[in-house]
């Protein structure tokens, strides 16, 4: 009997397992610990309570009940998918450009979500922030695209390059609109450093976007694999290697353009979580795609409640938690690679 | 059933790299091309995978390969580039799977007859006891087997190799020749492959195309195509052939004399067996 796994190293049981153990102990953390604690059991009751059809009896408060459905759960759900979003969408990029050091940042998504919920802050339409963000954000890529595309021979690391110059350009002018309106500095820099809100509207905003970008994203895990060995080479295998990776490129910009208007700039996760992936479970987008989503959810969560617990009562900017073990880790590969 | 050019001619950039080049190899042939560099050999190449635009007719087993699509050309053809880019982490079984793709739908997940194709490549590249480790771990020679591996797993009629030979010292060079060799009689296969060394070329092609800043200057059998006097015209080149039962064995350059002042020493002499 010849199987894949026996001999090649997609996507294994055991791995997919592990994820799924990591982002729950991550998630019941989350919703347990804080500056009210919540015992676990009780939680664990009452959220086997709350789906329909069980009942199972616990003795939490109508206060703690309001903490744990109200507070805590829409954001560790809203991290969850945060952090799956960045953390897939950085594996794709990553496979697309065919460039291990590529994240949702690097092409300019993130200055064109800023700069588009910059002017939103600055015109007073804050309600329009989401989606300003992610006009900004599209932009960005496509005139990365269109540069990267023109003058770059078409190499994906031309792209890169224009994604930086992209980037640069979209800050200067986010920071010329920002300081234009000194008014509102505070509130966009809270944004800039990345927040998770509470409460379940931002959840149902995201998830739409999340969830078509992640499917999108999967279904070309094998296409990505075939990739590695170039575009000449795909080519002759009979890949559409233009038409893959605009749709993946998309596909991935609606993501993180999603994951960026409700979270703000969350650094560094597309970087981390798919290289820890692939030590754990090999090069192989097939298993790297699906378990960068669990760890990317289990990462951001435990990530946030490490935000909001340090330094209690007060919250650090997630951003701030991502960059601090993020930017390390980053130059850690470059090393390696060096 | 043949592969054939008519009058191929490709322009790239407003330069002409291939003029009108026509060409015809029977199934289970092995045709060489030869030149000097720059003669197009690669463009000949690429102009077949439809990397480049080229005018003029191309078919293979009767198909116009102008017009055909992405992925039934993959089926029917195999290639194996001058450097090919060898994902360090990639496991042996997965890049060999990769040649599969032509034969998996757009999303969809490879069968048991990918993988079975996948498994009787690595057996007959004798790559059975490498199967999970990373290419980068691989030596030179099992790195070119497990090339020749994904090429043959693409289960295509035609294989096209790419200078085969380029950064391989002799040994390597025999090996890989001798293994698309075999496979080549053991599947069918039809192989064109660019060569640079003409001894090679002469003993492992059935037919050659010597091109010539883009046109053909000589076709035919190794013995009509290998001239002293023509290899002297277009590579500039002083060299001696040697012959064995009516076959060129060798094309052995001559050592030139390059100071004026010294005599012409006499060409050592050389006896074919």
């Amino acid at each position: 009997m010849i199987t894949t796994g026996s001999w090649s190293r997609a996507l294994r049981p055991r791995s997919l397992g592990l994820g799924v153990l990591v982002l729950a102990a991550a998630a019941l953390a989350g919703v347990a610990l804080g500056p009210a604690r919540l015992p676990i059991p009780e939680v664990m009751a009452a959220l086997f309570d709350s789906l329909p059809g069980v009942d199972t009896h616990h003795s939490l408060t109508a206060r703690q009940l309001d903490i744990l459905f109200e507070l805590r759960l829409p954001r560790v759900a809203l991290g969850a998918c945060v952090g799956a979003t960045l953390a897939v969408c950085g594996a794709a990029y990553q496979g697309v450009f065919r460039n291990p050091l590529v994240d949702p940042y690097l092409l300019g998504v993130a200055a064109g979500a800023g700069l588009g919920a910059t002017i939103a802050f600055a015109t007073a339409a804050v309600a329009a922030v989401p989606v300003a963000a992610f006009v900004g954000a599209s932009a960005a890529v496509v005139l990365t695209y269109a540069i990267g595309n023109r003058f770059g021979d078409r190499a994906p690391t031309s792209l890169v390059l224009a994604g930086v110059a992209v980037a640069s350009f979209l800050t200067a002018a986010q920071t010329y609109v920002q300081q234009r309106n000194s008014g509102d500095l505070r509130v966009v820099y809270s944004w800039i450093l990345g927040r998770l809100g509470a409460g379940w509207d931002d959840v149902r905003l995201v998830l739409p976007y999340v969830v078509v970008s992640a499917i999108v994203i999967l279904l070309h895990r094998r296409l990505l694999d075939v990739l590695a060995v170039g575009d000449p080479e795909a080519q002759s295998l009979g890949v559409p290697v233009a038409r893959v990776r605009l749709l993946v490129v998309m596909a991935a910009t609606l993501g993180t353009a999603a994951a960026v208007a409700v979270s703000g700039l969350i650094g560094f996760v597309g970087i981390i979580v798919p290289h820890t992936v692939r030590l754990l479970a090999g090069p192989s987008y097939r298993s790297t795609l699906p378990l960068s989503i669990l760890f990317g959810a289990a990462f951001m969560v435990a990530t946030d409640l490490a935000a909001r617990t340090l330094i209690a009562p007060a919250e650090l900017p997630i951003g701030v938690v991502t960059a601090f073990f993020g930017a390390p880790f980053f130059l850690a590969l470059l090393r390696r690679r060096g | 059933m043949t592969l054939a050019g008519d009058r191929l001619s490709v322009t790239l950039d407003g330069r002409e790299i291939l003029n009108a080049v026509s060409f015809e190899t029977a199934p289970g042939e092995w045709l060489g091309i030869i030149g000097p560099n720059g003669a197009g050999k690669t463009t000949l190449l690429r102009a077949l995978l439809g990397q480049v635009v080229s005018t003029g007719k191309l078919t293979f087993q009767a198909r116009d390969l102008h017009t055909i699509g992405r992925r039934e050309r993959a089926k029917l053809m195999a290639s194996v580039p001058q450097r090919p880019l060898l994902p360090p982490a990639m496991t042996v079984a997965d890049y060999v799977l990769l040649g599969r793709t032509p034969h998996i739908s757009y999303l969809g997940k490879e069968t048991y007859a990918d993988l079975s194709a996948t498994r009787e490549a690595m057996v007959a590249l004798e790559l059975t006891d490498h199967l999970q480790r990373p290419l980068s771990s691989l030596s030179g020679g099992e790195q070119q087997r497990a090339i020749l591996a994904r090429a043959i797993s693409q289960d295509a009629p035609l294989l096209l190799l790419d200078e085969p030979t380029t950064a391989l010292d002799i040994g390597h060079q025999q090996s890989v020749l001798g293994l698309v060799d075999m496979l080549r009689r053991e599947r069918d296969l039809t192989v064109v492959s660019s060569l640079h060394d003409l001894t090679l070329a002469a003993q492992y092609c059935d037919r050659l195309l010597l091109l010539d800043r883009g046109a053909v200057a000589a076709s035919g059998l190794p013995t009509d195509v290998l001239q002293a006097e023509s290899i002297a015209r277009i590579y500039g080149a002083e060299v001696r052939l040697l012959t064995e039962d009516g076959k060129v064995a060798g094309v052995v350059p001559q050592r030139l004399v390059t100071s004026p002042a010294m005599e012409t020493p006499t060409p050592p002499s050389v006896s074919a067996p």
